[in-house]
């Protein structure tokens, strides 16, 4: 197939614009998912002002995005492996702007919890955020590769995080249930993680995408990889 | 023939091949085309679209140097066969060129010479305005009837072209480049028509915009050297085909 983005025509540089426009929204995403988790584990209020600065950025490109997306429907009329390409990068471009709205949860909840005793460290937060910024970049590596073997590895990770969520809840309940003074920051915790659980169904998403612009058959409620329902 | 039914293909060709002078334009072409479908044929330049339009209602024969192989059924009778008349094959099977062929007559004249042709006597004006009334070129007034037809628009020509096809109640249409050298307004209108006409009739037609195909096609080929590379459902061919090279022509990459 020619799926591949072809240098040299004036079509294929707006798609590897376009193409560009989402990595680098995914990289500013996958950054403020990395401070968030950090301020989280280091107890560091500072690092959600900075996450929330990023955002800024991310609904810029989000907007670009939609823009470029609208001219090229509109002037260039993509067909085949270009549209599915297209109709791609807009859905993943609105997963990647809720991975950012995630990261923010995830700030807030870890400034809310730093003025309040702190829990013993729990290991598992850093675990499931390196997790999930893993699977978002991965899937992101697949939609530029046009790989859909690696975009399933990625929906097969979401497994992983679903399964670090409830042993970390369960850690965060027992903490909670011996000393109460571990209770406000416990919640925060809780809210923490159930944002990057998010954050991995939103990875998962992508790599669905991914899937169907090689493949040209959503596996999207379907798939074979076992994937559990989305939480909420 | 016996009336068209949902079940049987109403038009279909097996290992359709066509040569002009020896070179084969069309080749080995088996594809079947159901009643009461809009189906497109695309393709580059060249690829064989007017031909296997031709095809359908023995257009091919009037050209010079020009030899059929294979079977073309209509509703499963062989037209090519020794007792068809291809006079009645054009009547049931209705075709409309990329440049309009009106006679430098009235409006009026134009859509009833079928009909004469065709043996109809009387008084024509009921079947003309009705003709007219389906491409909304039918205003009520004589003006229109009498107007003279090299006079109109080019948007109107080729709707005019269209009324004199309808004119002889035809099972199938065939359009060959329908909306050629039209403005964007005129191209609507004769979209509009051919919309409103799918359950009238079969339509078949050959497009190079393959936008058109996609806005109006239930099913849509896509032939490339005279061979049938791709044949489906639009939507499916239109987003996810299977074969490189419709591809390639899709997203304008064919070498």
């Amino acid at each position: 197939m020619t799926d591949q983005i072809l240098p040299g025509s004036h079509f294929d540089a707006k798609l590897t614009a376009l193409q560009n426009l989402l990595l680098e929204m995914a990289g500013r995403s996958e950054e403020m998912v990395r401070l968030a988790v950090n301020g989280v584990v280091h107890r560091d209020p500072a690092r959600a002002g900075e996450v929330r600065a990023a955002e800024d950025r991310i609904d810029q490109l989000e907007l670009q995005i939609d823009e470029r997306v609208m001219e090229l429907l509109a002037l260039q009329r993509p067909m085949a492996g270009d549209l599915r390409f297209v109709f791609v990068v807009l859905k993943a471009c609105r997963d990647i702007e809720r991975i950012g709205d995630h990261a923010v949860n995830i700030a807030g909840a870890g400034e809310r919890a730093a003025v309040h005793p702190p829990l013993p460290e729990i290991l598992e937060i850093a675990e499931i955020g390196d997790l999930v910024r893993r699977m978002l970049g991965r899937a992101l590596g697949a939609l530029v590769n046009r790989d859909a073997d690696t975009a399933r590895a990625v929906i097969a990770e979401d497994k992983v995080v679903d399964a670090l969520r409830y042993s970390t809840f369960d850690i965060i309940m027992s903490y909670m249930s011996h000393q109460a003074r571990y209770i406000p920051a416990g919640m925060n915790m809780i809210l923490a993680v159930q944002n990057l659980e998010r954050i991995g169904d939103l990875a998962t998403n992508i790599a669905e995408e991914v899937v169907f612009l090689v493949e040209g058959h959503s596996i999207k409620h379907n798939r074979s990889a076992g994937h559990d329902e989305h939480g909420p | 023939m016996s009336a068209p039914g949902p079940a049987l293909p109403v038009l279909s060709t097996e290992r359709l091949t066509v040569r002009f002078d020896g070179k084969a334009v069309l080749k080995d072409v088996s594809l079947e085309i159901p009643f009461g479908q809009v189906v497109s044929i695309i393709g580059p330049a060249g690829s064989g679209k007017t031909t296997l339009l031709r095809s359908f209602n023995r257009m091919n024969e009037l050209m010079p140097g020009a030899k059929t192989a294979g079977t073309v059924r209509f509703q499963g009778v062989d037209l090519y066969a020794a007792d068809i008349d291809p006079a009645e094959v054009r009547r049931r099977i209705g075709m409309v060129f990329q440049k309009a062929t009106l006679f430098p007559k009235s409006v009026f004249d134009n859509v009833a010479f079928g009909l004469r042709a065709k043996g109809v006597e009387g008084d024509l004006h009921d079947l003309v305005e009705e003709a007219l009334t389906v491409v909304g070129l039918w205003s009520g007034g004589a003006e229109v009837l009498d107007a003279r037809a090299l006079d109109l628009t080019a948007g109107e020509q080729r709707r005019l072209s269209i009324a004199r096809a309808l004119a002889l109640k035809p099972d199938c249409l065939l359009l060959d480049e329908p909306t050629a050298a039209l403005d964007p307004a005129a191209s609507a209108k004769v979209e509009s028509i051919i919309h409103a006409l799918r359950h009238e009739c079969t339509i078949v037609l050959a497009t190079s915009d393959h936008t058109q195909a996609g806005r109006l096609s239930d099913l849509t080929a896509y032939l490339d050297s005279g061979r049938l590379m791709e044949y489906g459902a639009t939507q499916e061919l239109f987003t996810n085909p299977r074969n490189e090279r419709t591809e390639s022509y899709l997203t304008g990459r064919l070498p």
